[in-house]
């Protein structure tokens, strides 16, 4: 019986980079649109300032709000980079499981 | 390359199904928590009663909106949140949902407050307030949404629908 680890790991390696290459894109996507939503609701505070609908104290507590917002898109962000490394990590498992099994099937 | 063929090979068969029998019945690396279509349903319906709050809130006149006027809603949707808080807490590998429900929790609370000190919700704050706490629920549905697994990977008994 032969069971070739070099050969298992790097088909390994691949199917776990060709999940990430997939997934990478839209983890930079998630943070890019966070940012840029970040930066939209900021503006729309330093508008209703300029506007006079809203006193500096409540600018300044606008402000201390949106941080909490951007803490909270960038959380969702971090799911669908740990659901990317999940994927990733059981690619990779299942090239192995099924390495072993054809590796048992030919004792 | 490493090739295995110096061991009997009955007592490899044997090292190879002690060791390496999780991995061929289905053991699968887990870092976050399924998917929960209940818990997605819940953050859109507490989501529209927030913003249906808001929206009431805002076509009362400035001059007419009083914290008594809003209290009892006040303490429904606080309810509703605390309750997406705790099945989020109630989750296992679920530490970034818990904590999006946390931050809308506390950021409500926080407005609640200030409507009841200062007596009044200008509409400056009330608009900013509104917008923020859509793009807070689309975060928290976001993160639900994102633990979807392909139909081979899901597990249906993690459903709390």
């Amino acid at each position: 019986m032969a069971f070739d680890i070099g050969a298992v790991l790097r088909d390994m390696a691949s199917a776990a980079g060709d999940v990430l290459s997939g997934e990478g894109p839209k983890d930079n996507s998630c943070i890019k649109a966070a940012i840029e939503e970040e930066k939209d609701a900021l503006e729309a505070i330093a508008k209703a300032r300029l506007d006079d609908e809203i006193d500096d104290a409540e600018m300044k507590s606008q402000i201390a709000d949106e941080k909490e917002a951007l803490r909270a898109a960038l959380l969702a962000c971090e799911v669908k980079g740990k659901m990317a490394a999940q994927k990733a990590a059981n690619a990779a498992i299942k090239v192995f499981s099924d390495a072993v099994k054809v590796a048992l099937n030919a004792v | 390359m490493h090739t295995l063929t110096v061991l009997p090979r009955h007592l490899l068969a044997l090292l190879l199904v002690l060791v390496l029998s999780p991995a061929t019945s289905g053991c699968a690396v887990k870092l976050v928590a399924d998917y929960d279509s209940a818990a997605f349903e819940e953050i859109l319906a507490v989501g529209k009663k927030v913003d249906r709050f808001y929206g009431t809130l805002l076509e009362t006149k400035a001059d007419s909106r009083p914290y008594t006027a809003f209290a009892e809603q006040y303490v429904g949707l606080e309810t509703d949140i605390r309750g997406m808080l705790t099945r989020n807490q109630a989750r296992a590998l679920n530490p970034e949902s818990t904590e999006i429900s946390r931050i809308i929790l506390n950021l409500f609370i926080k407005h609640k407050e200030q409507h009841k000190a200062r007596n009044t919700y200008s509409d400056g704050n009330a608009k900013l307030d509104r917008n923020r706490f859509a793009r807070l629920f689309a975060s928290a549905a976001s993160a639900e949404e994102a633990k979807k697994l392909s139909v081979d990977d899901k597990d249906d008994s993690k459903d709390s629908k």
